[in-house]
């Protein structure tokens, strides 16, 4: 066995729930994962891996690097970047992915995305737009003008 | 990103044929070249810099991190089940096969440029 072999097996044992426990937990990840932009609680998202909140919450955030509730929120703010490149509006995304106040939606949304909803509506209208106006494009452009 | 490499040709050839990487640039600088790979999927994406390992003291490191078993880099699949048995059946050795460690899934092989890479999956 190799030396990091016995190092990866070391720190399983050492640091990570039993395999029926992450089974839960993953169970509970894909509950989320299906149902982000639905109203949904700790309390029923807890129920999937048979753990008490707490306990949930601190066996999630050691598996998975952050808590329930940024993972439900990193999801919608996916399913917001999505809908916002398919046309929908910063209103009407925020409302689709399950938030009830547009202030909040942007605050978060530029928290994990490093923009507002609006600048990164902007950016992607520009690169489609830029990439639409091929060289081809151009030339025709160019011909019909003269 | 930047992965040693014994031998140029014969890594381009297990990088796009045996892993699935796609072939971005090749330009030739003396007796090596600018070689990069990418994603198929995401061909826009990060570049893999297949980088000759010229220089002494990173031979000493890629033997000392292959010796050790520890991978030089990790690339994330969807299944590595799937992909232990498709690179098994492409004769590719695993000094780890599939392994759960929490919700992450791991297994890692030798590349046959000098390399432990890891496949992982997060369930």
């Amino acid at each position: 066995m190799t030396y990091y072999n016995q190092q990866f097996l070391k720190i399983r044992d050492q640091h990570f729930p039993k395999l029926y426990i992450t089974e839960h937990l993953s169970k509970a990840r894909s509950f989320i994962d299906d149902n982000c932009c639905n109203e949904i609680d700790l309390k029923t998202i807890a129920e999937f891996s048979f753990l008490s909140k707490y306990h949930f919450i601190r066996l999630f955030k050691r598996c998975y690097g952050r808590t329930p509730h940024q993972y439900l929120t990193e999801k919608r703010i996916e399913c917001a970047k999505k809908l916002i490149t398919s046309n929908y509006t910063v209103v009407e995304t925020c409302y689709a992915i399950g938030f009830s106040s547009r202030n909040s939606f942007s605050a978060t949304f530029k928290k994990y995305a490093g923009v507002s909803p609006s600048e990164f509506r902007k950016k992607q209208f520009s690169i489609r737009s830029s990439k639409m106006c091929t060289p081809i494009l151009l030339l025709k452009i160019i011909k019909n003008e003269n | 990103m930047s992965l040693l490499v014994d031998d140029q040709d014969k890594a381009l050839k297990f990088y796009t044929e045996i892993l699935g990487f796609v072939k971005k640039t090749e330009i030739p600088i003396g007796e090596h070249k600018w070689l990069t790979v990418v994603s198929k999927e995401e061909q826009d994406g990060v570049e893999l810099v297949l980088e000759p390992v010229a220089f002494p003291p990173a031979k000493t490191f890629q033997k000392a991190l292959f010796d050790a078993g520890i991978p030089l880099t990790a690339f994330n699949v969807d299944d590595v089940e799937k992909e232990y048995q498709r690179l098994l059946n492409s004769d590719i050795s695993f000094s780890m096969k599939p392994t759960a460690m929490g919700t992450a899934k791991i297994a890692v092989f030798n590349d046959t440029c000098g390399n432990n890479i890891q496949i992982f999956e997060i369930i």
